[in-house]
């Protein structure tokens, strides 16, 4: 199974700490391999430190990538963690 | 014998020996090893990892009744000791380059170090202070087995640990602090800083801002903090220890008898109620009211959301932390004060909420009139958070009424918004002004008519008063709560806020020290809201004030042509009404 999506940082603080620990703590639930890409630069969603290392502001858009056992089940939970802000705004 | 001076943080005195938090200091063996290590040296990181997520777990259960922030700390460390970048990075490292797992570690972790000063968002690139702290923890694990507990290995014998640092983390404060540490003393930090609050709400003493601190005191040297000076003595005197001893002991003893109050009535002898009520900066502070019996909270100061440095925060994030407040509070009051600060602290490296200095500019009510979306997503936050509980606004630096006018109109417009998109709030709740500048003082009369109660900000009021800033040595002799003047204006505030029958109270420093009850009381003050530590001897006196008595020695103080008279009287009538609590100055 593989599956790639879309999404752009829509909550006003960026990927800071809380957002990047809730990715990797929902990434981490899955034998799939998953991504985060911004532009050349590749990170391991189960990993928190690596989605720190984006620095992905506000309005930055990236790709999600899933590749293993679901697959389309994990990045339907990221994007929705995308989409609803984390929580936060 | 070494004296030092910093900020009092936290009341009270501790004596103990000094503890040094060494860090970055660990030292390490580096070693290559042969390929039939590498199984065990990987045990032995993944073991130190795991003990080091225990640790940080037991940490987390211990913060139960505290608030979200410490706890979301700690969760986010915990995350970080088992992301792959470090664990399997430094895992991979002993078995490619065989090198012994604290020097594995140490190399991931500047590697990783790396990435993170590339980056040019200063938020992202201060993350870097999580990965060492995490690294810091890992490491000690594999070279001590264990984290040392304050309580056993570090200090002497049979001595009492009090805490030296340069900074201060505030996972570190609360490790530390309930670790059993019985005082507390740092480089940096400030009066209001997070350290100083858990501190407080803690109720260890600390005294913070002593520079050098670190390079004056060596482990193991005994020490006092004075934390309600702000001294530090460095390797003490017999004497002086005794001295200091029998002081700790006496002001521990004569707090605890108090507290007994904390169930009984609030009011005067001849059952006249006064409100007794709290001043806090964060949740952490609200066990404290409780145990002090507090009626609830006179001033929530709400600068310390607006200070961190993940920015401004969102309508989502304030309206959680006021309802984690309310919430903890059913029944009581809970007194809101919109920002009270000018726009260069926002969101910047300033970790000083408030100067304690006199201040003119864009600042507090006047910033938030100029910058409306920011007041706006606040009183959104407020008002949501408040359709339960018993809230207040609280509007600081107000100068006149056309300030209330503009303030009552986006008050309107915002209710008018969030009924529109149909978000539950409380529409209509009771609006208060800060007194505090003398303009605000002087046209009270006026001012009385157009909102619900007053609470007299008696610090920045002396300040403009006499033009005194308690922060410069020259000029904080004119600081002077009894100078005729600021009488004169404190009289003048109640009498209005009675005539248009308005609550009136006082949230300064004055509110909270047992000299001034029978006074303010005597004014006419409803309300009087302090640091909740001061709210049991406040109560003590007030339950034998009598109401005709009060005014009339009131009265009498307004006639002193001087401020010295003023004193005098003051402390001959309470040494004699009181002679626990006021010894005899003569």
């Amino acid at each position: 199974m593989e599956g790639k999506r879309e999404v752009i940082v829509i909550n006003s603080k960026g990927l800071h700490a809380r957002p990047a620990s809730m990715i990797a703590k929902a990434a981490s639930a899955y034998d799939a391999q998953i991504s985060v890409i911004r532009g050349d630069e590749k990170a391991d969603a189960k990993s928190v430190l690596s989605l720190l290392i984006l620095a992905a502001a506000k309005g930055t858009s990236l790709e999600l990538t899933a590749v293993g056992n679901g697959a389309e089940q994990a990045l339907d939970e990221l994007e929705e963690l995308f989409l609803t802000r984390f929580n936060e705004d | 014998m070494q004296l030092l001076q910093g900020i009092p943080a936290s009341p009270g005195i501790a004596i103990g020996h000094a503890v040094l938090l060494d860090r970055g200091r660990l030292s390490f063996e580096k070693y290559h090893i042969s390929p039939e290590q590498i199984s065990s040296e990987q045990a032995r990181l993944r073991k130190s990892f795991q003990t080091s997520i225990d640790e940080l777990r037991a940490l987390q259960s211990k913060l139960e009744r505290d608030g979200d922030e410490p706890r979301f700390i700690l969760e986010a460390q915990v995350l970080m000791l088992q992301d792959p970048l470090l664990v399997q990075g430094a895992l991979k490292r002993i078995a490619e380059e065989r090198v012994n797992a604290e020097w594995a570690l140490r190399l991931t972790s500047l590697h990783i170090r790396e990435f993170f000063e590339r980056i040019e968002e200063a938020y992202f690139r201060e993350r870097t202070t999580d990965v060492e702290s995490i690294t810091d923890r890992v490491m000690t694990n594999l070279i001590h087995g264990e984290t040392p507990e304050v309580g056993g290995v570090i200090h002497p014998q049979g001595a009492l640990p009090v805490l030296i640092s340069s900074v201060l983390s505030p996972a570190e404060t609360v490790q530390w602090l309930s670790a059993g540490i019985v005082g507390l003393a740092v480089e940096g930090g400030s009066a209001t800083s997070h350290t100083t609050i858990v501190a407080r709400s803690l109720e260890v003493p600390a005294v913070m801002g002593i520079r050098d601190l670190t390079n004056i005191i060596g482990n193991g040297d005994r020490i006092i903090v004075d934390g309600d000076t702000g001294g530090i003595i460095v390797r003490p005197s017999d004497a002086q220890c005794l001295a200091y001893a029998h002081r700790r002991d006496a002001d521990r003893a004569f707090h605890y008898e108090l507290r007994r109050n904390r169930n009984e009535p609030a009011c005067s002898e001849d059952g006249e109620p006064v409100e007794l009520l709290a001043n806090i900066d964060l949740p952490e502070e609200l066990a404290a009211i409780a145990e002090c019996g507090g009626n609830g909270i006179g001033l929530l100061r709400t600068e310390f959301l607006f200070l961190r440095k993940t920015g401004i925060p969102t309508e989502e994030e304030q309206t959680r932390y006021y309802k984690s407040i309310i919430q903890r509070s059913p029944e009581q009051k809970v007194t809101i004060r919109t920002l009270d600060i000018g726009g260069d602290k926002i969101a910047g490296g300033d970790s000083t909420p408030r100067a304690l200095r006199p201040f003119f500019g864009l600042r507090a009510i006047r910033y938030c009139l100029k910058e409306q979306s920011i007041f706006q997503t606040q009183l959104r936050a407020i008002m949501r958070a408040a359709v339960q509980g018993n809230v207040r606004l609280l509007i600081p630096f107000i100068s006149s009424v056309n300030e209330i006018e503009q303030v009552k109109r986006i008050i309107h417009e915002t209710s008018a918004h969030l009924t529109a998109e149909k978000v539950p709030h409380a529409c209509d709740l009771p609006l208060g002004i800060m007194i505090e500048l003398p303009a605000a003082a002087i046209m009270a009369k006026t001012l009385a008519k157009h909102v619900d109660f007053f609470s007299v900000g008696t610090n920045d009021l002396i300040q403009y008063t006499l033009a005194a800033d308690r922060e410069e040595e020259e000029a904080n002799i004119y600081y002077e709560p009894l100078h005729p003047a600021v009488l004169s204006l404190l009289n003048t505030v109640a009498r209005a806020g009675r005539e248009a029958g308005i609550p009136v109270g006082i949230c300064g420093e004055m509110a909270g020290v047992p000299l001034y009850t029978e006074l303010l009381f005597g004014f006419g003050y409803q309300e009087l809201s302090m640091a909740s530590r001061n709210i049991p001897v406040v109560k003590r006196i007030l339950q034998n004030l009598n109401r005709t008595e009060a005014e009339g020695f009131s009265h009498q103080i307004l006639e002193c042509d001087t401020e010295d008279e003023a004193r005098e009287c003051l402390s001959k009538r309470m040494s004699e009404r009181f002679p626990d609590l006021f010894p005899s100055p003569y």
